[in-house]
Order: C-alpha cells, then sequence, then structure tokens
C-alpha cells in the first residue's frame, strides 16, 4: 500500500514537473517562409507577406526577414544567424538575443526592434532601461501599434503583417481623410495625422 | 496546420493538439466568414444580367500583383492594363494600387492588402459593384452625378455599402474593422448583423463592435467641456464644440448661436446645481432622398418648461436654451440641434425627445451631457412620417459628485430608453406633443 502510495506519489511529481517544463517551451513553426521565399524579387516579397498573413504563427526568423525587407526594401541577410547579426549592430535586437529561427516571434522581442526603426524614445523607464522589451511594448501599445500585451506573447503571421502595415502608417501617416484619388507618397502629413 | 511542429515531450504534444484544434476551430471560422463575403457575391453574378464593366489601373507605387482571374498567375501590375470582374490585386509595403470604373468609381488599395472585384455592370441604370477585401485598407470614392451607384465593400464579417460617397475601409491583424465616410453616408453592416447608416458632408468613424457611428466619435473625438474655462464664454464654446462629431454641421448652426453672456457668478437656488447640461440631436437620411428630413429636439425640465425650436421660446426661466432650428439643410448633411442650460440647471427628471417634422425618414442619436460627461449611452433610432416621436428620461440627481451622478443617472435613461422604444411613439404623450402626423 505504501509502495502504491510513493509510486502514485512520484508519478504526479514527474507529471507536475513534465508539465511545467513542457509548458515553458517556445512555440515552433515547422517550416518558417524563410527556407522557400526569402528572396528580394518583388515577386517573392508579395509571396512572402501574402503567404505569411495566412500563417497560425510568425517565427523569429520570419520575423525578421519582414522587418529587414519593410526597413531596408530588401533582406541582405542570407541567413537567419546573419539577420540576428545585422539587426543587432543596429541595436535593433539585444546583445545577447538567444532566439532559435524556428521559435515564434515573441512582442517583446519585436516591439524593442520596431522602437529602433521608428525612433520611438519612449519615457524615462525606457530610456534608462535602454528598451527593455517591457517598455517597449508599453510604448507602441500607447503609440497604438500593439494591442495590449505582455512581452511573451506572440504574433499570428496576419497579425505581423498588420503591425508592419501599421508602421507604415506611423512614419507615412494614415489615409484616413484621404478620397482613393490620392496615393500614400501623395499625402501630405496635414491631411493625415499618425496615429495618436 | 502542418506548419506546426510538437515539441518531444508528452506534455507539449498535449499542448501542441490543443492548440491545434484551437488553431482549426479559428482557421474554421475565418474559412467560414471568408466564404460568407466571397460567396454571397459570387451567387448574384452567376447569373449576371447586365454589362459587364471593364476598369483600368490608372497608378501603380511600389510592388503590386493583379491576377485576372482565380485561375490566372499573380503578373505585375502596371498603368492602363485592362481588368474585370475575378481580378484581384495585392500590394507591398509602401505600395498601392489605384484602379477605376467607370463611371466615376475610383479605388485604391493601399499597403499590405489584397482586393478581389467580384462584380462589376451595369443593369437597369444602375451601377453595380462588389468588391471582396481579406485584408488591408481600401478607400472607394464615387462621383454619383448622373448616375445610380449600388456598391458595396466586403470583408470577413463586415459589409459597407456605398452610395455616391467616399469612403475608407480597414481591416488588418487585431485591430477593430473600421469604416470610413469621407463624405456622404454609407450603411455598414456589423459581424452581429447590425446596420447603421452613417456620414455627413465631414469624416465619421465607425468601428466594429462599437454601436455605431455616433459613439464611435464620442470615443475618439469627445470634446471635454469641462477643460474650458467657465463663465460667459462656457455656453457659446458648448455649442461651438459638438460632442458628437464626425458629423457636418451647417453654418446656420454656428452663425445662430448669438447668446447672451451668462452671469458669471450665479447665485445657486435650491434645486438647481452649477454647472451645465446639454441634451444633442444629431440625425442623417436614413436613404438617399431630395425630400430632406426635418427632425426637432424637444426638453421639458423638472420646471414644466419647454424647450423647442418651434413651439417654445429659445430661452426659458431656468436659463435653458434652444438656440436654433435646424431644418435638415443640405444634402448629405448632418442636421443638429442642442438645449442646454449652460451654466445653472434645475434638478429632477427630464423629458426629452425627437419628433420627426417633415421629409424622408432619418436615423438619430440623443446624448445628454453634464458639466462635460456624457449620461448614460447616447440613444437613437429612426423616425419617419409614420412613426414621428420618440420620447426618453432622464433623471439629473444632486451635486454630488459627477461620477455618482453620471452612473444613476446612466441607469435611469437606459431603463427610460427601454420604456419608450423607438417604434413606440404612443407609448409616452408628452405635452403637446401627441402621437399622430406630424406638426
Amino acid at each position: 500500500m505504501n509502495s502504491i502510495a510513493r509510486s502514485g506519489s512520484a508519478w504526479a511529481l514527474a507529471a507536475l514537473l513534465l508539465a511545467a517544463l513542457g509548458g515553458c517551451q517556445t512555440a515552433r513553426v515547422a517550416q518558417p517562409l524563410t527556407a522557400e521565399l526569402a528572396g528580394n524579387e518583388p515577386s517573392q516579397q508579395l509571396e512572402f507577406w501574402h503567404t505569411l498573413a495566412t500563417r497560425p504563427l510568425t517565427s523569429n526568423d520570419e520575423a525578421f526577414h519582414g522587418l529587414l525587407l519593410y526597413t531596408d526594401g530588401q533582406d541582405p541577410a542570407d541567413s537567419y544567424e546573419a539577420r540576428v547579426e545585422l539587426l543587432k549592430s543596429r541595436k535593433m535586437l539585444p546583445a545577447n538575443f538567444r532566439g532559435q529561427a524556428n521559435e515564434a516571434v515573441q512582442r517583446g522581442t519585436l516591439a524593442v526592434a520596431i522602437c529602433r526603426a521608428l525612433e520611438i524614445k519612449g519615457g524615462v523607464m525606457m530610456r534608462l532601461s535602454g528598451a527593455a522589451p517591457r517598455y517597449a511594448v508599453r510604448e507602441l501599445q500607447f503609440a497604438e501599434l500593439y494591442p495590449p500585451s505582455s512581452t511573451f506573447q506572440t504574433f499570428s503571421g496576419g497579425e505581423f503583417v498588420g503591425i508592419i502595415g501599421r508602421m507604415e502608417d506611423y512614419q507615412r501617416g494614415q489615409a484616413v481623410k484621404v478620397p482613393a484619388a490620392v496615393l500614400p507618397p501623395e499625402i501630405r502629413s496635414t491631411d493625415s495625422p499618425a496615429p495618436q | 496546420m502542418s506548419a506546426w511542429e510538437p515539441a518531444v515531450s508528452h506534455s507539449n504534444r498535449l499542448f501542441a493538439i490543443a492548440i491545434a484544434a484551437l488553431a482549426a476551430f479559428v482557421a474554421a471560422g475565418a474559412t467560414a466568414a471568408r466564404a460568407q463575403h466571397t460567396t454571397a457575391p459570387a451567387a448574384s453574378t452567376t447569373a449576371p444580367t447586365g454589362e459587364a464593366l471593364v476598369g483600368t489601373i490608372t497608378a501603380v507605387d511600389g510592388m503590386v500583383q493583379v491576377r485576372l482571374g482565380e485561375d490566372e498567375p499573380w503578373q505585375s501590375a502596371g498603368v492602363g492594363m485592362k481588368i474585370g470582374p475575378g481580378a484581384a490585386f495585392r500590394t507591398g509595403p509602401r505600395s498601392a494600387v489605384r484602379f477605376v470604373f467607370p463611371p466615376g468609381q475610383t479605388i485604391t488599395l493601399d499597403r499590405l492588402g489584397t482586393v478581389t472585384v467580384l462584380e462589376a455592370l451595369r443593369a437597369e441604370g444602375r451601377i453595380k459593384m462588389d468588391v471582396g477585401m481579406d485584408y488591408g485598407r481600401l478607400r472607394y470614392d464615387i462621383e454619383a452625378a448622373g448616375q445610380e451607384h449600388d456598391a458595396t465593400i466586403h470583408t470577413p464579417g463586415s459589409t459597407l455599402a456605398v452610395r455616391g460617397t467616399d469612403v475608407i475601409m480597414f481591416n488588418q491583424g487585431f485591430y477593430p474593422v473600421t469604416a470610413t465616410s469621407v463624405v456622404g453616408t454609407a450603411r455598414f453592416r456589423d459581424l452581429d448583423g447590425s446596420v447603421q447608416t452613417f456620414g455627413g458632408e465631414q469624416q465619421a468613424v465607425i468601428v466594429s463592435g462599437s454601436g455605431g457611428a455616433a459613439q464611435t466619435a464620442l470615443g475618439l473625438n469627445y470634446v471635454d467641456p469641462s477643460s474650458i474655462a467657465r463663465g460667459a464664454g462656457e455656453a457659446q464654446a458648448l455649442l461651438d464644440n459638438p460632442s458628437i462629431s464626425g458629423f457636418t454641421f451647417g453654418t446656420t448652426f454656428t452663425s445662430s448661436l448669438a447668446l447672451p453672456p451668462v452671469a458669471s457668478a450665479p447665485v445657486v437656488p435650491d434645486n438647481f446645481a452649477q454647472g451645465s447640461l446639454v441634451f444633442q440631436l444629431v440625425w442623417v437620411n436614413s436613404e438617399p432622398s431630395s425630400l430632406l428630413p426635418d427632425l426637432d429636439l424637444f426638453v421639458r425640465s423638472p420646471l414644466g418648461e419647454l424647450l423647442d425650436p418651434k413651439l417654445g421660446p429659445p430661452v426659458v426661466p431656468s436659463g435653458g436654451r434652444s438656440p436654433l432650428d435646424d431644418r435638415g439643410g443640405a444634402a448629405n448633411r448632418a442636421g443638429q440641434e442642442v438645449a442646454a442650460w449652460p451654466d445653472l440647471f434645475p434638478l429632477g427628471r427630464y423629458e426629452y425627445g425627437v419628433t420627426h417634422m417633415s421629409g424622408a425618414g432619418a436615423e438619430y442619436q440623443l446624448v445628454v451631457i453634464r458639466d462635460g460627461r456624457v449620461v448614460g449611452d447616447a440613444v437613437g433610432g429612426s423616425l419617419d412620417s409614420q412613426n414621428n416621436r420618440d420620447s426618453y428620461e432622464v433623471s439629473i440627481g444632486g451635486s454630488s459628485g459627477l461620477q455618482t451622478a453620471g452612473r444613476s443617472n446612466s441607469a435611469s435613461a437606459v431603463r427610460a430608453a427601454r420604456a419608450a422604444p423607438a417604434r413606440a411613439p404612443t407609448a409616452r404623450p408628452i405635452g403637446p406633443y401627441q402621437s399622430g402626423p406630424a406638426r
């Protein structure tokens, strides 16, 4: 009887440990789009964006590739490691970033990169913390680029594409008052304020 | 689901299975929603009875691809390309495409979006256009001169009907679907099936799930009069800064507000409270019509005084004012009337409401604002020559703090609104406003 109880307790402990370890692991994307659609040709870029928009998750590699496509118009890196190094050199990723290519991107990680890309300085805490993910997320929430978020949440593909679109609105102004006859490059900043 | 790779542990597999089920559920919902917006118009295109319209790409900025049919390959879009029903576009970041369909329809798809032309034909003298936008931002202008248009923008879960107007539809990521009317009225059908007519000569916005243009405008643009210096200027400032912005207010409104100055240091009698109390009515045409609707706001104070632009004096002894009789103005313009106690107001039960005086049917919204804070929810409804009057009640309590008073008044206003539904104008006859034909 006693041995059965001990055995039960051991199983329960093992199950608890397994759940704790397993539950904390980051979701992974098996086949990141960057394996097939990392090219810089316009057709490849469009295929990347609009395929990503249908995916249930965005991986680190996809997010960093998309970020470089948006900021530079092309992705000069030919591998995930090269992308990470490039972003680290621009201080868009923390120096101690260790995320894997196929891990789902975290909102906090991406928030730091977006704040750097958009030159959002933030408040006192963000300046003091050197754009810590926690404060970067808050800044993006304040700028209405992010919904209410925690730093460890991730994005679906469609949500990531939406964030990139919102970044563009932030930089170029939203076409909220502009008739269809006017293309975005023709929009004057006074016609279309950026999100508050 | 092939994009998911379960981790090695059993618990992680369970976790992955749960997430997979959730994702499948969400995907099924999204597919259903997408099917709803793509198949519904397709049903009407199976037997098109009219002349198919041919559109032209007039501008391309950045990376844009077009597909001339569902089975056709994507190709780079170029200025001058001809398109028809079934054509689809997709854009990259910092990109946009503009195309036109005759007569007078200009459509622009902004960055990172996809749109499909589901239907484009001329039938029985009407132009029928259906476009489906999976995600992105679409701007749609119609020059309505001499031609009847029936244009609709579908997104997964919502629909925007466009009638001779300029609109913008936004649907992307986790942001709520937003419909903007730059000029003119439009009709928005939300995911829950609710329909809102909104717009005018100025910009109006509906955010999906927000309950309507007036509520959205209140949330986005509410001007808090409590931030304005009190005294003589407040009355004018209150009325010059409409609380329901996003609607168009004609020049007659501001030009008729030559109010007498308010005493700078008023003595507060018993059963009065210091501060401002404003009743505000805004309305738009239910349907495009040359018979412009004329609605009147009426308010009966707890002292029995009647503020009404046609039946009452412009100023009552307690200090209430009804400075404007807005008769609807120009086409596609929202009407507005205000009754206000700018500096002191009697405490107690107010009866207020709307009477349809003449013209076409109208959709209206009413708000009560005390000291710059909205009391309860905006109420609204539809009125025409048959159902010509709605009335409501609100109890304005003592000076026990704005928050407390606002909450108690809120419940009272909601109860009164439910007790006097928009379709039962005879439920609460008030004073001269008996049921029956318009005065």
